[in-house]
C-alpha cells in the first residue's frame, strides 16, 4: 500500500471521526443534558420546596420530616443548578473525552497500520531478495517468514521451490554422473567382450587339444591351461557386470502402496539372509507411489546384501520403516551393522567406490540402486551412519489423485510371481538372494562389506 | 437622534458594578486596601442567584508588584447564603487580617443596608521605604456556589454517571483516596471534575501604591 493511500485512509478516518463527533454532540450529549436540566424540573422542585414549608407550617408536628424532604429537594435543586451553571464545560468535557477516544483509536489504528505496512514492505523485500537468489541459481533459499497470510504462503512456496530445484539439480547431477559411468562401463564391456570371446574359444580349443594329445601332456601344462580358463571366466563375469550396469532398464511404473510392497518383500525375503532378520514397522497410512516393484525389490536386496556382508558372522536386524512427507513417501532401511566408513560416505553412491579387496566386488550396487530410484523420480539417500548402524532412505514422489502416474512412463502389466521376478533380475546379471548371493558382489552391484550398512 | 441621545444618557448613568474603586489608606504600621462592597444586590441576576439557596462568594484577590518584581499577595472573602427554610440571609466575612464576622439578616432589605455600609479590608501592604511606586491589582470574582456544594454536586454527578446507589463516595473522592481502576472510572472522574466554580462576574482594578489615581476598572 502506498503512502498516498495511507494518507487518504487516515484522512477518511478523521472525517468520519469528526462526523461522529458532531453527531454525538448535536444529537446525544447535548440532548441528554437538555433533558436532565429541563426548566420544568427546576420549577417543580422549587414548588416542592414551598410545599414542604407550607406543610410544616400547617403540621408543626411533622416539621422534622418536612424539613428533611425539603433539604433533599434543595440538594437536588442545587446540584441541578450547578449542573446548569457548568453546562458548557460539561459538554466541552464530553467532546474532549470523545475526541480523545476517537483520536486515540485513530492514532493506534494509524500506528498499527504504519507498523504493519512497514512489516509488509520488509517482508516483500525479503521475498524479492529470495526470488533474486532463486533466479541466480541458489538452492538453499531460506526466507524464514513464519506468517500464515498470503506473504507467508508465498515465502513457503519460494522455499519449497528452492528445495525442489535443489533436489532436481542434485538428481540431475547424479543422473549425469551415473550416465557417464554407464557409458564408460558400456565401452569397457564392449572392448573386453571381443578379445574375451576369442580368448575363451582359444582356451577351449587348447584344452581340447591337450585332452586329445597322446601321450597326455604334463600335468603342469593342463593345470596352467585350466587356470587361464578360470581367469577368462572371471573376466567375463566382470564384463557382464559392466554390461548390466550400462544397460539398466527404465522402470515400468504402477501405483502401489509402498508399505505394502515393503511388507511383501519382508515376507518373501525374510529368510534369504541367514544372519539377518527383517522387521517391518507399521506405516502411517496408505503410501501410494509409482513403483516398479521388481526394481524396488532389487534395491532392497542390494541394501540387505550389504548389511549381511557388513555384519559378517554376527547376526543383525534390518528394519523397514515406511513414512511420508508433504510431497514424498519414503522407506527407511536401517541396520545395526558397523556403519559406513566415514571417508567414503560422501562418495558412497558413486560407481566403483569400494573398500573391498580387489576381486571381491566392484562397488556398483549402491550406484545401481540410486540410479533405479532416480529413474523413479525419487532418490536414495544416506540418512545416517554410525557404529550403531546405518539408515538409507528410499524416497519416492507421492502420487496425487489428479496425476497418478508420470506421463513419460507407462503402466506395466501385473507383477510376475517372485520366481519370475528372480528371472528378470538374472537378466540384469543379478543372482537371487537365495542362491549365490554369498559374496554380494560377484555378478552383482553390491558394494563391499566395509561400505555397506 | 433623540433615541441615540437617550441611549447615551442611560449608559452614562447606568449602575456600575463598583460604585467606588478600592482605595489605599495608611494604618498603624502598614497600608490597608479598603473597599466598599460592590452594588451587586441591585442586579437582577445576583438577586436571583442569592435566592437559590446556594452560597454566593465574593472573592477578592490583591497582588502588589514592586519595581524589582517583588510581590505581595492577599485576599478576603464574603460568603452569602439565603437559608430557604428559615428565610434568612447568612453572611460570613473573612477580611485580610483573618478576622471573621458572621451575620444573619432576616430580610433582603436589612442585608442591602448592611451591604451599603460595609467597608472591607481586602489586603495589607507594608509601609513603603521610598523608591518607585508599586502596582496593585485588585480582583473580584463572584462565585455562584461554595466548594462544599461543588464537591457534593460532583459526587452526585459521578453517582448518576456510574449508576451507583446514592451515598457512595463518588469518583472524585475515590480518585483522591485511590487510583481509579477502570477506564469507566477515569471517564467518570473526568466528567465529575468538569463541574467548576467559574465566576458569574469578575472585576479588576489597578492601583498605584503608595500614591496615585486608581486605574481603569475592567469588568468581565
Amino acid at each position: 500500500m502506498s503512502w498516498k493511500s495511507t494518507v487518504a485512509t487516515l484522512c477518511g478516518l478523521l472525517l468520519a471521526a469528526a462526523a461522529v463527533l458532531w453527531l454525538f454532540e448535536r444529537q446525544i450529549s447535548a440532548a441528554w443534558f437538555r433533558l436532565g436540566v429541563r426548566p420544568e424540573i427546576v420549577e417543580s422542585l422549587e414548588r416542592s420546596l414551598q410545599d414542604q414549608k407550607r406543610l410544616a407550617r400547617l403540621d408543626p408536628a411533622g416539621s422534622a420530616g418536612y424539613r428533611r424532604r425539603f433539604e433533599e429537594a434543595q440538594a437536588l435543586l442545587n446540584n441541578l443548578r450547578i449542573l446548569e451553571h457548568n453546562r458548557r464545560e460539561i459538554l466541552r468535557r464530553y467532546e474532549l473525552i470523545l475526541l480523545g477516544i476517537v483520536g486515540g483509536v485513530l492514532v493506534v489504528a494509524g500506528g498499527a497500520h504504519l507498523v504493519r505496512q512497514g512489516r509488509w514492505e520488509r517482508r516483500i523485500a525479503r521475498l524479492r531478495d529470495a526470488l533474486v537468489q532463486l533466479s541466480s541459481g541458489r538452492e538453499d533459499v531460506v526466507i524464514g517468514d513464519p506468517g500464515r497470510d498470503i506473504l507467508g504462503r508465498i515465502a513457503a512456496m519460494i522455499e519449497e521451490t528452492s528445495r525442489i530445484m535443489a533436489r532436481d539439480r542434485r538428481r540431475l547431477a547424479s543422473l549425469e554422473n551415473l550416465s557417464r559411468w554407464q557409458e564408460a562401463a558400456r565401452r569397457h564391456a564392449h572392448e573386453m567382450r571381443t578379445p574375451l570371446t576369442a580368448a575363451r574359444l582359444e582356451i577351449s580349443r587348447l584344452q581340447q587339444l591337450l585332452a586329445d594329445e597322446e601321450p597326455p601332456p604334463p600335468e603342469e601344462i593342463r593345470r596352467a591351461a585350466s587356470s587361464v580358463g578360470e581367469d577368462i571366466e572371471r573376466l567375463s563375469r566382470f564384463a557382464q557386470q559392466f554390461t548390466s550396469f550400462a544397460r539398466l532398464p527404465q522402470p515400468r511404473l504402477e501405483v502401489h502402496d509402498l508399505a505394502k510392497a515393503a511388507g511383501e518383500f519382508a515376507t518373501t525375503f525374510g529368510g534369504a539372509w541367514p544372519n539377518l532378520a527383517l522387521r517391518l514397522e507399521p506405516a502411517p497410512g496408505k503410501l501410494d507411489a509409482a513403483i516398479d516393484r521388481e526394481m524396488l525389490r532389487q534395491v532392497l536386496v542390494n541394501l540387505c546384501d550389504n548389511s549381511s556382508l557388513a555384519l559378517g558372522a554376527r547376526r543383525g536386524t534390518v528394519t523397514l520403516r515406511p513414512g511420508e512427507t508433504a510431497r514424498d513417501v519414503f522407506l527407511d532401511v536401517s541396520d545395526d551393522g558397523p556403519g559406513v566408513a566415514p571417508e567414503i560416505r560422501p562418495r558412497i553412491f558413486e560407481p566403483y567406490v569400494t573398500s573391498r579387496r580387489p576381486g571381491e566386488g566392484m562397488g556398483l550396487g549402491l550406484a545401481i540402486s540410486k540410479k533405479i530410484l532416480l529413474d523413479h523420480g525419487g532418490d536414495l539417500e544416506l540418512v545416517e551412519s554410525s557404529e550403531a548402524g546405518t539408515t538409507f532412505r528410499l524416497l519416492l514422489p507421492r502420487i496425487s489423485p489428479v496425476d497418478p502416474l508420470p506421463k513419460t512412463l507407462t503402466p506395466r502389466p501385473p507383477l510376475p510371481s517372485p520366481g519370475e521376478g528372480e528371472k528378470t533380475r538374472e537378466s540384469w546379471g543379478r543372482p537371487s538372494p537365495g542362491d549365490g548371493r554369498g559374496d554380494g558382489g560377484e555378478g552383482s552391484a553390491g558394494p563391499d562389506p566395509e561400505n555397506a550398512p | 437622534m433623540r433615541g441615540a441621545s437617550l441611549l447615551v444618557l442611560l449608559l452614562l448613568f447606568a449602575p456600575r458594578l463598583h460604585a467606588q474603586a478600592p482605595r489605599l489608606e495608611p494604618g498603624a504600621g502598614d497600608w490597608a486596601v479598603l473597599t466598599s462592597l460592590p452594588p451587586l444586590l441591585g442586579r437582577e441576576e445576583v438577586r436571583k442567584q442569592l435566592g437559590t439557596g446556594l452560597t454566593t462568594t465574593l472573592a477578592f484577590h490583591v497582588r502588589a508588584t514592586g519595581a524589582g518584581r517583588e510581590r505581595i499577595e492577599g485576599g478576603a472573602r464574603v460568603d452569602i447564603r439565603y437559608e430557604l427554610w428559615d428565610e434568612v440571609y447568612l453572611v460570613n466575612r473573612v477580611d485580610a487580617t483573618g478576622k471573621v464576622i458572621r451575620a444573619r439578616f432576616p430580610s433582603f432589605d436589612r442585608l442591602a443596608e448592611w451591604w451599603r455600609e460595609a467597608r472591607f479590608d481586602v489586603a495589607r501592604l507594608p509601609r513603603p521605604a521610598g523608591g518607585p511606586p508599586w502596582k496593585v491589582e485588585v480582583r473580584l470574582r463572584v462565585i455562584p456556589f461554595s466548594q462544599s456544594e461543588q464537591l457534593e454536586a460532583q459526587r452526585w454527578l459521578s453517582e448518576s454517571l456510574a449508576a451507583r446507589e446514592p451515598g457512595s463516595a463518588g469518583a472524585v473522592a475515590e480518585a483522591v483516596e485511590d487510583q481509579p481502576a477502570t477506564f469507566g472510572q477515569v471517564l467518570n472522574l473526568l466528567m465529575a471534575t468538569s463541574l467548576q466554580r467559574t465566576a458569574l462576574l469578575e472585576s479588576e482594578w489597578n492601583l498605584i501604591f503608595p500614591s496615585g489615581p486608581p486605574g481603569r476598572e475592567r469588568r468581565r
